[in-house]
């Protein structure tokens, strides 16, 4: 508490030479520091990635230790995936880092095609394919899918196709997340960014703060309706749940997928380091709505952890049922206080988004 | 009658002079009514007509009958496409909707395919049922007695074992039927289903024509009993959801409009059904895939929104449905605005026909082509026709706000299964 008091008087000290500086520009400006390092995260974890891939591929070491930085890397995109708005969605760097949902499995008929045709395994090949091939779904079906995995040990050394696609694979992903990196630090979009918060809020104009509340709202509706609903079945009139359709059902991820994606929303909410959501609210009289948004994710948080198996095995046992339906039900909860109270406290409208069709 | 009556007032009130100001919502919301009818009435129609041709390809299996066929079904999808506008708000059509236009199917679910190149659902139990040649399927526990194909049995196989590409009845279905997988990937051609699949007794190919011709009527009988249950829901001065819909307040069918119309060009057709494809190169994703008629289901899609904007509807026999419409309102309130949405629906409306022109030209290149991994010519096509549409959807988010519509994702948080 005193340190938070602390950094508060501070704050305030170093704001006090441009008080003109409104709340919204205040978090935004700490949002963007947020996402910065997000995406650094995400780059140094792919490059980590590409280098123990590397090792995996030349030394036969354990498979375990790439797949570790697997996961290490996926986390760091889970907790930035949340940002569908600038550099990342305008050449659909978003689909090269992770393709899903992926209902009919493109992503084995993809890497199948370009392990048919050894000579296009190149990360130039690779640059130029598919996007489903270019990141993290790929590279887990390669390190985690069964037959897959059989062919790396039974060839013995580890030299063949698969880990020559994996290395361009990895190599790939480092360079699109440090593009991305690039991107988002380009001082002309930062500057652009940062004034649009003063834009009119109509609907065409960029603004940054419902970019970043419809931003949230699209990711827990996504965590919500494709994370759980899909593999629960509730995408489907007779409602059959079908493991598959879980996010990370190779490696057993998906649960913790889901908290990391929690967790960000909470990070957004609540960042003692720096200007955050509920310092915005506080500055319109509405800590009560960051109070609200912290139980419903705490809510949230406590049902995701009574889920002792994988979500794969889970949706598929009546045992469980309850405890799912209660995260649903705890979610859309959550989703509706951002797309009404939290809205409203901020002034601000949402527009489509891409959830709106089906 | 009342819909002449209409016309002729709106003429004389053009001739009149300041129009703005005599058009309503109310109007609006009629001009909206006027043309779901007039567009399910011909989805009905056309729908016939196929049916028509189906009965002479049957009775008669040549490839003249089958092309005829094939012509007739590309006919009947051109009204059809542009109901789709009325799907996303109208409770009624999306709960019905999924009978007649559910996508993408596997479609071994429904006939043969081939073992080396069909790509179905992760976990689909229902993916190689062949409905055609099992009379009595074995699923799980249970078995499903298929002797009999009929409309009902149909219905009750969609979604069978849970999997919502387990599409069994509609217009893929019946397109599947008449072209067959379309085995040609990334490259030129559409299906190449033989006649002779349809033929009785002696020259039957590929087994089971018996089934395959129940299967095709019947799946055909079924499209158009559902196509008059929901024309019926529209015609007026009947009880029914028309009815009820402009009964209320004229905000909640033009709520029900504008949302029908931003989700269309954005999350659907944007999104699933060009974006997903073209970015995954993936022609499971492609929306009419068996017929290579895809570049047509998308401009008409967008066509059903440009329809709803201007309150003007291009029958197929050529007459045209007008009244009161959207655009007016806007022209009325914010002539800038108004301007500007005209211009955009240009521009979007031309990168829609660009697509159409080169999958029509005379080097045609189909919408399965326009994926190919490389192709940048075809990427860049489809790429322009997204932006146009997230374009189109800004301008009617602006539209939106201009009417008094506050919220255009309205709160249902705890209903949206």
């Amino acid at each position: 508490m005193a340190r938070r008091i602390l950094l508060l008087t501070m704050l305030w000290l170093l704001l006090g030479s441009c008080e003109r500086t409104s709340p919204e520009e205040k978090w935004i400006t700490a949002l963007s520091a947020r996402i910065e390092a997000g995406y650094q995260s995400l780059h140094s974890s792919s490059r980590d990635l590409n280098r123990q891939v590397q090792e995996f591929c030349v030394q036969n070491t354990d498979i375990n230790v790439p797949r570790q930085q697997w996961r290490q890397t996926m986390a760091a995109w889970q907790d930035i995936q949340w940002v569908r708005f600038g550099p990342i969605v305008e050449h659909n760097d978003d689909w090269k880092i992770q393709f899903w949902p992926d209902k009919k499995n493109i992503v084995a008929r993809k890497v199948n095609k370009m392990l048919n045709e050894p000579q296009s395994i190149t990360v130039e090949g690779v640059a130029n394919a598919s996007v489903v091939v270019q990141g993290l779904s790929a590279v887990e079906l390669l390190l985690f899918d069964e037959p897959y995995v059989t062919q790396f040990t039974s060839t013995g050394t580890q030299s063949g196709d698969q880990c020559q696609l994996l290395t361009a694979i990895t190599t790939t992903l480092a360079a699109n997340t440090g593009r991305i990196v690039q991107a988002w630090q380009d001082a002309q979009f930062q500057a652009g960014w940062l004034a649009s918060v003063g834009q009119p809020q109509d609907g065409v104009h960029a603004n940054a703060v419902s970019d970043a509340v419809g931003a949230m709202l699209t990711q827990m509706e996504k965590v919500k309706v494709d994370k759980l609903g899909g593999p629960l079945g509730y995408k489907n009139r007779n409602r059959q749940p079908n493991g598959y359709f879980s996010e990370g059902w190779r490696s057993d991820s998906s649960l913790d997928n889901i908290k990391i994606n929690l967790l960000a929303m909470q990070g957004i909410m609540q960042n003692n380091e720096a200007y955050d959501l509920r310092r915005l609210l506080e500055s319109k009289g509405n800590a009560v709505i960051a109070d609200e948004f912290q139980a419903r994710l705490n809510d949230n948080l406590a049902l995701l952890a009574t889920i002792d198996k994988p979500l794969r095995e889970a949706v598929m046992e009546p045992g469980y049922r309850q405890q799912l339906e209660d995260l649903y039900q705890s979610l859309g909860a959550l989703n509706s206080l951002i797309k009404t109270k939290l809205t409203k406290a901020l002034g601000i409208n949402l527009g489509f988004n891409s959830n709106d069709g089906d | 009658m009342k819909s002449v009556a209409r016309l002729v007032l709106a003429g004389s009130i053009l001739v009149a002079g300041p129009v703005q100001a005599s058009v309503t919502e109310q109007g609006v919301v009629k001009t909206y009514g006027d043309i779901a009818y007039a567009v399910f009435s011909d989805s009905l129609s056309t729908a016939e007509s196929l049916q028509t041709k189906i009965d002479a390809l049957v009775s008669k299996p040549s490839q003249a009958t089958l092309d005829a066929a094939r012509v007739a079904w590309k006919q009947a999808r051109v009204p059809y496409q542009q109901s789709e506008v009325f799907r996303f708000g109208n409770g009624i059509v999306d709960d019905w909707e999924g009978q007649l236009n559910a996508w993408p199917l596997d479609e071994g679910l429904i006939d043969y395919v081939a073992s080396s190149n069909y790509h179905h659902e992760m976990g689909n139990v229902g993916a190689t049922a062949n409905i055609i040649a099992t009379p009595s399927l074995k699923l799980g526990g249970t078995t499903l007695d298929l002797s009999e194909i009929t409309p009902e049995l149909l219905a009750s196989l969609n979604e069978l074992g849970g999997s919502e590409a387990n599409v069994a009845t509609g217009y893929h279905a019946i397109e599947f039927l008449l072209w067959g997988q379309d085995l040609n990937g990334t490259k030129p051609g559409a299906g190449q289903r033989a006649y002779t699949d349809f033929v009785q007794g002696k020259g039957c190919t590929n087994g089971h024509c018996d089934r395959r011709v129940a299967y095709l009527k019947a799946a055909t009988e079924l499209l158009i009993s559902d196509l008059k249950y929901m024309q019926a829901q529209w015609a007026p001065g009947q009880e029914n959801y028309r009815a009820e819909l402009e009964a209320q307040k004229p905000q909640v069918a033009i709520t029900k409009a504008l949302f029908g119309m931003g989700s269309l060009a954005l999350g659907e057709l944007a999104g699933e059904r060009m974006k997903v494809a073209l970015e995954a190169n993936s022609t499971e994703d492609e929306h009419d895939c068996f017929s290579d008629n895809t570049h047509y289901s998308h401009f008409y899609d967008a066509k059903g929104i440009e329809n709803i904007y201007y309150g003007t509807y291009k029958r197929v026999d050529g007459s045209v449905v007008k009244g009161d419409s959207l655009a007016q309102l806007v022209a009325a309130k914010n002539p800038e605005l108004a301007k500007a949405t005209d211009q955009q629906f240009k521009a979007s409306m031309g990168s829609m026909q660009a697509l159409v022109d080169k999958a029509e030209g005379k080097q045609p290149m189909k919408f399965d082509q326009m994926i190919a991994e490389g192709n940048e010519e075809g990427a860049e096509l489809i790429k322009n026709a997204i932006n146009g549409l997230v374009a189109l959807t800004r301008k009617i988010e602006k539209v939106a706000t201009e009417l008094g519509v506050e919220n255009l994702s309205p709160d249902n948080a705890d209903h949206d299964f």
